[in-house]
């Protein structure tokens, strides 16, 4: 007790220690002022906890890594190791002291990051236990362990290193600057300029392995209610590792022989325990820049891959039932049984994400050779048996599941799915929504400690029922309302009164269209609010509408659900004409009601056809680049591309006013354009535009 | 200059640190762009204003730790040939910085023209930067919190809080006379650390022992 | 007491002890030798700060490494001694209480007696930065008093101090050589030579002499023909070692 008293007096006295650290204590009083405000600006606590709290925790780690080194050394800078070390166990002794000074030391921020969570989870007024037990998580995580872990290392490199000041500095700069994103750019250097993927990897190994905070210090991504923030086991695996380890480290400073030696063999089986327990992650949220990241990892997985396209392909069978079991730890491991309508055919395609790794195939009979290609399984004849099973396991970047939270969309192949159909449509730049046309029968059982929300009827994550697709959603979520599943945490939920405008709307613009078959009834389907970042790096299944739910993560308005539901619909396939089509959905959505557009004057029609048809005439300024441009040509190219863009944004914007809002044809336009964008024409839709406003304006 | 030259032998292979940066990872850096395009100038800017002036106190900073740390701090704050030694080590190590960054300039030079505003940017933020960490170790007897400031600012300033009055960087395309205004009031900043740090030098062995 | 056994010390391919002998008791020992002798590596050895290739060092017959109660019974200045700046002399000396286990009732009494034993008692609620270089080492020999050990390893004692604490120092050593061993290793003679009964003089690892003080005079008059005035230690010390130059 007397040797800690001293410890803590030698810090409180030193200024060049006690200084910055008050001065610490201060900057994180004015970050939590600061987070406060940002939250009562924005309303989205997990944005003001990561741009305030979260990112600068680096800084904060390596203060501490400064606080445990200068506290350690100054025993060996004032040449007192040799006689302390005379004593029974006096280094242990002397070293105890340091540390657990250092604990109280990290206690106290720690502490105030604690309570001031404890303050927002009452100030943010949504009563939902998970909340609160993640922002305490949070605080152990990133506020606590963190900290601790830095003052650890601090002390074991003054162990180790002593005075090496160098080295110190060295290490000190190398990790501050692993944990931020200064590490980006070099770390794509193996892949773009060496085009080795292996090394990358390896690079971003090491970088997570010391990565006590992810979202780090200039991170853009954002913190998505549905997971919060990172905290999957392997996270504290790290973190405690990172406490643990350097523990040892100058434990074993502290005895000789024997004892020395086990403490040795400790920190290597520690090491080792740790090592392994991190290769074997799983499915862990990585929002960056690395190639396996969320955001890239797929669009960059089918761009180095040939083209295949499975449009109108025909598999020759159904899937009549699946009878799953899912177990949902570090990954997702699966067992899935699957019935087929037709078993009696030469062979079978499946689809099934290239995440996963097929384990085997097996019918009543015993295991069946299977071919892997991607994303397809190839297999035999059945040998007479209308049941496969595949075993399994693996994850996908973005839709992940593991122990923190789980989105599994019904769209999305994680499991098989009868025949060969893409995943990824490169044009788009999206995910395919793939549904088969009939309806199977699902049983499933999830094991995994979160409470999992599934399309089908059901509880205590065992489901039963009949559906085109089957949809898992588990962590901060919750049945917000009957039949509505969402984000509590998050502001903009969904409600029974926003479905109901929402089909309202579309059933008025179906109708306007003329196309009653395509009115659907949103409000006799379950709604499942998706999380924002299902559109990070798709364009195309912002919303997806299966036979007994719909996956949506647009915005909860009923007028946004509408929008996103259209789009969905409108042009599947096309890429172009991006601006017109979104103004031709505003327009068929909002019927005669008064629109901003209508504020403004009406649309010079000469004009607007003059522009037009300089469009059509203009070449596309992407086609006409190639390498050996002189300079005038590259002046030139630059000219065209801007008035392309001019003419892109305003042509759009007056056409469609025009012909859907001020002509006397717009009802005839508005189903003239609904035909075609759900059509599979690759006419492109200008001249279509042009020739109607020609028509309408005469000669 | 015999002893800057022993001084930096001392740190042995720590010395290497900045040239492996500016010669190394700068240059592959920039050129890591999306596949099948050329490098960006953009880019190149960015990262030149992200690592450059980060690691521009690295050797000043490791030698002023001899100063404040060392066993044989006494020996040198005694027999410093002038109360301005550390002052004019500083001008000398940044000269010496500005020259190796200038020949990776030159390399930048071939693949985007002309980039010397960018060079005068960068040159006039690694001197903020050694200002700010001589000022800081003279101030703080110490150089492991500059050390931390030094690159806390870098990634702050650079990686987050993009907009801001304390920002010494600045996101764009240096690509005339308009973009040196800002460097210029960082070179003026500069020499006011410089000076600060001088006037604590003066009074070194006074404070220090 | 204490014993050392044949006793050898090697780092890397150097051999710096080269089967050491000695053996103890109550008293105080001069230890002397020229630089690189081996003084420090035998005080090392015996503080059991290192372990020996070979031999052993024996306390109350039984091996230090195995007994539990020999650090308790050591007290121990090493020839470069510092102390936690920001700590007062009083709180310093109670950290090192803390670590030699002396209980808390009996701290007070022990720093008070030790500080005293060294001249120190005003300066106890001082930062130990404000004290001078003799100053310190004046407390490191307080420190070493602490808790009363049966045996005192002290490595350059006197450097630094100036003469009247050197001779505060001799009369102090002198009292407490009465009930244990006091190694006394210094370059300095004149103190060996006043508070020293037995001397022993390593060079280049190995024991030269070992022996009461008389005897290595007699040695300046055996080996020198030393003629005139009674010799001293000194030149006992410098037949012995010239002989071996």
């Amino acid at each position: 007790m007397r040797l800690y008293k001293r410890s803590l007096s030698v810090f409180l006295r030193d200024r060049k220690l006690s200084i910055p650290y008050y001065a610490v204590l201060a900057l994180i009083v004015a970050m939590s002022v600061y987070c406060l405000g940002s939250y009562s600006r924005s309303g989205d606590v997990f944005s003001a906890i990561k741009w305030w709290l979260a990112r600068p925790t680096i800084l904060i780690m390596t203060f501490f890594i400064y606080c445990g080194y200068e506290l350690t050394v100054r025993m060996h800078d004032n040449n007192m190791v040799e006689y302390v070390r005379a004593h029974t166990r006096g280094l242990l002794k002397a070293y105890s002291a340091v540390l657990f000074s250092l604990l109280t030391i990290v206690a106290v921020p720690s502490s105030m990051f604690f309570a001031f969570f404890l303050f927002l989870y009452h100030r943010v007024g949504v009563s939902y236990a998970p909340f609160l037990v993640h922002l305490v998580k949070l605080s152990v995580l990133y506020f606590g362990l963190s900290p601790a872990a830095g003052a650890m290392l601090g002390m074991a490199m003054a162990a180790r290193l002593r005075s090496n000041r160098l080295a110190v500095y060295s290490l000190t700069t190398g990790f501050m600057l692993l944990n931020t994103t200064f590490t980006d750019v070099p770390f794509r250097v193996p892949y773009l300029v060496f085009n080795s993927y292996l090394v990358e990897r390896a690079l971003y190994y090491i970088k997570d392995f010391l990565t006590l905070v992810p979202h780090q210090l200039g991170s853009h991504f954002a913190i998505y209610p549905i997971y919060g923030f990172p905290m999957e086991p392997v996270r504290w695996v790290v973190a405690v590792f990172w406490v643990l380890f350097p523990l040892t480290l100058v434990l074993v400073e502290c005895f000789t022989r024997k004892t020395k030696r086990a403490l040795l063999v400790a920190s290597a089986l520690l090491l080792l325990l740790s090592v392994g327990l991190f290769s074997v992650r799983g499915s862990v949220l990585a929002m960056d820049m690395r190639n396996d990241s969320y955001p890239y990892a797929d669009p960059i997985y089918y761009m180095d891959r040939p083209r295949q396209d499975y449009r109108g392909y025909e598999a020759g069978f159904a899937i009549e039932a699946y009878r799953m079991d899912l177990t949902v730890s570090n990954e997702l491991h699966a067992r899935v049984e699957v019935t087929v309508d037709n078993p009696g055919r030469e062979g079978y395609e499946f689809t099934l994400y290239h995440g996963y790794i097929l384990e085997s195939v097996r019918t009543e009979r015993g295991e069946i050779p299977f071919t892997r290609e991607g994303d397809y399984v190839s297999l035999g004849g059945l040998n007479g048996s209308d049941t496969l099973v595949f075993t399994y396991y693996g994850k996908s970047p973005k839709f992940y599941a593991n122990a923190q939270a789980i989105t599994l969309p019904g769209h999305f192949a994680y499991y098989p799915k009868a025949g060969r159909s893409n995943i990824w449509d490169l044009d788009r730049y999206g995910y395919v929504v793939n549904l088969p046309p009939s309806e199977s029968v699902y049983t499933v059982e999830v094991r995994s400690g979160l409470e999992v929300f599934c399309n089908l009827p059901g509880g205590d994550n065992e489901f039963h029922g009949r559906s085109n697709g089957l949809s898992l959603f588990a962590g901060m979520y919750e049945e917000v309302a009957h039949g509505i599943y969402a984000e509590p945490v998050r502001r903009d939920q969904p409600t029974r009164e926003s479905i109901l405008e929402a089909e309202r709307i579309l059933t008025d613009a179906f109708l306007r269209v003329g196309h009653p078959d395509m009115v659907i009834a949103l409000s006799d389907k379950r709604f499942f609010q998706a999380p924002e970042s299902f559109a990070l790096n798709s364009n195309t299944d912002k919303t997806v509408i299966m036979s007994d739910h719909i996956v949506s993560s647009s915005s909860a308005s009923g007028q946004g659900l509408a929008n996103s539901i259209m789009t969905s619909i409108v042009r599947p396939w096309s890429s172009g004409g991006y601006w017109f089509r979104s103004h031709y959905i505003d327009y068929l959505l909002r019927g005669q009601e008064e629109t901003s557009q209508a504020a403004q004057s009406e649309v010079d029609t000469s004009l607007l056809l003059r522009e037009m048809e300089e469009w059509l005439l203009l070449p596309d300024p992407g086609a006409s680049f190639h390498d050996n441009m002189t300079e005038e040509e590259r002046v030139a190219l630059a000219t065209a591309q801007r008035r392309w863009g001019e003419l892109e944004r305003a042509v759009s914007e007056k056409a469609a006013k025009y012909l859907f809002y001020e002509s006397a044809r717009k009802q005839a336009n508005l189903r003239f354009f609904f035909d075609y964008f759900t059509s599979e024409s690759t006419d492109d839709w200008l001249p279509l535009a042009t020739a109607r406003v020609r028509e309408e304006l005469g000669p | 200059m015999r002893r800057l030259y022993l001084e930096l032998k001392n740190q042995r292979l720590y010395v290497f640190v900045p040239p492996f940066v500016l010669f190394a990872l700068l240059p592959l850096s920039v050129l890591a762009g999306p596949q099948g395009t050329d490098p960006s100038f953009l880019l190149c800017g960015t990262l030149s204003q992200l690592f450059i002036p980060s690691f521009a106190a690295w050797w000043p900073l490791f030698i002023l730790k001899e100063y404040h740390s060392s066993p044989a701090r006494e020996l040198l704050v005694v027999h410093r040939s002038s109360r301005a030694e550390l002052f004019s080590r500083m001008m000398a190590l940044w000269a010496l910085y500005i020259l190796l960054v200038a020949v990776v300039f030159v390399y930048f030079a071939s693949l985007f023209g002309f980039v010397w505003y960018l060079f005068a940017a960068v040159a006039a933020q690694s001197m903020f930067m050694i200002a700010l960490g001589y000022s800081l170790s003279l101030l703080l007897q110490n150089t492991f919190i500059p050390l931390i400031v030094n690159f806390a600012y870098s990634s702050i300033f650079m990686l987050a809080v993009l907009d801001s009055p304390l920002n010494i960087f600045t996101i764009g395309t240096f690509s005339d006379a308009g973009s040196l205004v800002k460097p210029a009031t960082v070179a003026a900043v500069a020499i006011v650390l410089l000076l600060a740090g001088y006037q604590a030098e003066r009074r070194l062995y006074r404070r220090s022992m | 007491m204490i014993a050392v056994r044949d006793l050898c010390k090697r780092f890397g391919r150097k051999e710096v002890l080269h089967s050491i002998s000695l053996s103890l008791g109550n008293g105080c020992y001069g230890l002397l030798g020229a630089n690189g002798a081996g003084k420090t590596t035998l005080i090392r050895c015996m503080a059991g700060l290192f372990e020996p290739q070979k031999g052993e060092v024996l306390y109350a017959n039984r091996p230090i490494h195995k007994l539990k109660g020999f650090q308790r019974d050591l007290g121990y200045l090493p020839q470069v001694f510092g102390m936690l700046p920001e700590l007062t002399l009083y709180e310093m000396m109670d950290y090192m209480c803390s670590l030699k286990g002396i209980p808390r009732s009996q701290c007070a009494g022990e720093i008070a007696k030790a500080l005293e034993f060294v001249n120190l008692e005003e300066r106890a609620g001082e930062r130990v930065r404000t004290l001078s270089g003799g100053m310190v080492r004046r407390a490191g020999i307080a420190q070493a008093i602490l808790g009363d050990p049966k045996v005192l390893l002290l490595d350059e004692p006197t450097a630094g101090l100036d003469p009247s604490e050197r001779a505060r120092f001799r009369n102090g050593v002198r009292e407490l050589k009465r009930d244990r061993t006091v190694l006394l290793s210094t370059h300095i003679v004149e103190d060996v030579d006043a508070c020293c009964d037995n001397v022993i003089v390593i060079h280049g690892g190995r024991i030269l002499f070992s022996g009461p003080s008389d005897e290595l005079r007699e040695v300046a008059v055996r080996r020198a023909g030393h003629k005139g005035e009674k010799p001293t230690l000194e030149d006992g010390y410098l037949s012995l070692t010239q002989g071996i130059a």
